[in-house]
């Protein structure tokens, strides 16, 4: 059996120059890309999924330059970052979900993550719950289909 | 048999005679097993589908089914999920939308992509609305959701209806019509299942309300499908016959032949029975 279920995502972006891009998958199936220019941008995507399987939702966030993010004489900086506002999956916002669930593997620049082991600080390469993307990286979501059940898994 | 003009109502009462009057009575008297949802649901698929008196077609399109506490509950489910303002009706539903001030609109009115609940058949034409071929006619071209409230067709003979139709979601069925008033208990069949009131009773709060099951799997072993009409399709006639009405296809409903206007012969039927039968 299979279930055709509606993706919706809500977006914020801030950058002075270059907008946040993003491609969303599923499964590995690109099935959205595009840039994110608005504080609150809406993304909709429909996708059939086999009931019964592990299926993995992600967010590849990009376009973030070295040049991005620059530091300005009165010690305040211009950057570019992205939000995930909201995430809704068969009409249910899994905010609560998001938090415990999801997780976030950034991609830090090359010069700056070898100025921060110099420095001894340890990067994390697994992030629990981020929404607030100021690296590039991908975010993951993984369930299970039917999703109704899924989700009334998670709260038994 | 005699019939008296008297006993027709206004009020479209279900029938209620003195056998099911007995099985309710024994219910209470007897010492009963508990049915849970798991083994409700097959025996009640079962039995909705052994009429022989209508022709249901497409239910292997709907493989999801939970256990409702009557059709008002699927309703209500279903305005839980979509908002007082997220679906629509069409003129002459329901009197319980009317009573919450939900209005109906003309079939050409009807907004897009907004979910409609339909009430099938009607109580006004004792059938299918006479417009239902444009109703799926026009959700197919505004991308419309139909979900189809079917709690008199147990009550309804020579319905044609196949529910095998791509804007068809989801519809349900109840026994309350026979005399189950004091527990309702009915199924909802899907195409595809999504959280609502009816998903969360049936899948969180797992084996909830057992004595609704247990009451309809008691009536179910007592009371074949087709019970109303079989026992009294002939009494709907000959009543209509003896006070010139006009009969209908559904059992304790008929029409008055100027106006058509429906009126109630339940309580007459109910009333002609013999106390066994």
């Amino acid at each position: 059996m299979q279930e055709h279920i509606q993706f919706e995502f809500g977006f914020q972006s801030e950058y002075w120059d270059l907008p946040p891009k993003i491609d969303i998958f599923i499964n590995n199936v690109l099935v959205w890309s595009g840039a994110v220019e608005s504080k609150n941008a809406r993304v909709l995507v429909n996708h059939t999924l086999d009931y019964n399987q592990e299926h993995l939702l992600a967010i590849r966030r990009y376009n973030k330059t070295d040049n991005q993010c620059v530091i300005l004489n009165d010690g305040t900086c211009k950057d570019q970052y992205l939000i995930i506002k909201q995430v809704i999956i068969d009409d249910i916002d899994i905010q609560n979900l998001v938090w415990h669930r999801s997780w976030y593997e950034p991609e830090y620049p090359t010069a700056w993550k070898q100025e921060q082991e110099l420095q001894g600080v340890v990067l994390e390469t697994h992030v629990p719950g981020e929404t607030w993307f100021g690296h590039n990286g991908t975010w993951y979501f993984q369930f299970t289909s039917p999703f109704y059940q899924y989700v009334i898994n998670q709260f038994r | 048999m005699e019939w008296n003009k008297k006993s027709i109502t206004e009020k479209l009462h279900p029938i209620n005679d003195a056998y099911m009057k007995k099985l309710r009575s024994d219910w209470f008297s007897c010492p009963q097993k508990e049915i849970g949802y798991k083994e409700f649901i097959p025996q009640a698929i079962e039995w909705f589908q052994s009429s022989r008196v209508n022709n249901i077609q497409g239910w292997n399109a709907f493989p999801l089914v939970d256990v409702t506490m009557g059709n008002t509950h699927y309703i209500e489910s279903f305005i839980l999920k979509y908002g007082w303002d997220g679906f629509q009706i069409l003129k002459n539903e329901y009197a319980y939308y009317t009573l919450m001030g939900k209005h109906g609109v003309d079939v050409e009115d009807l907004e897009p992509n907004k979910p409609l609940l339909i009430t099938l058949p009607h109580w006004s034409f004792c059938d299918l609305r006479p417009e239902w071929q444009d109703v799926l006619k026009i959700c197919e071209q505004r991308n419309i959701d139909i979900h189809i409230d079917l709690a008199w067709i147990i009550t309804a003979r020579d319905i044609d209806l196949n529910l095998d139709h791509p804007c068809i979601k989801s519809f349900a069925m109840s026994m309350s019509k026979y005399s189950l008033q004091w527990s309702r208990v009915g199924l909802r069949w899907s195409r595809q299942k999504s959280m609502d009131s009816v998903t969360i009773f049936n899948n969180y709060y797992y084996e909830t309300n057992t004595i609704v099951t247990s009451v309809g799997a008691y009536f179910i072993n007592h009371l074949e499908r087709d019970y109303c009409w079989n026992t009294y399709g002939d009494r709907h006639h000959d009543l209509c016959s003896s006070l010139g009405l006009l009969p209908t296809k559904i059992i304790h409903v008929v029409q008055d032949l100027e106006t058509k206007k429906s009126l109630g012969i339940g309580l007459a039927l109910g009333e002609s029975t013999p106390n066994s039968i």
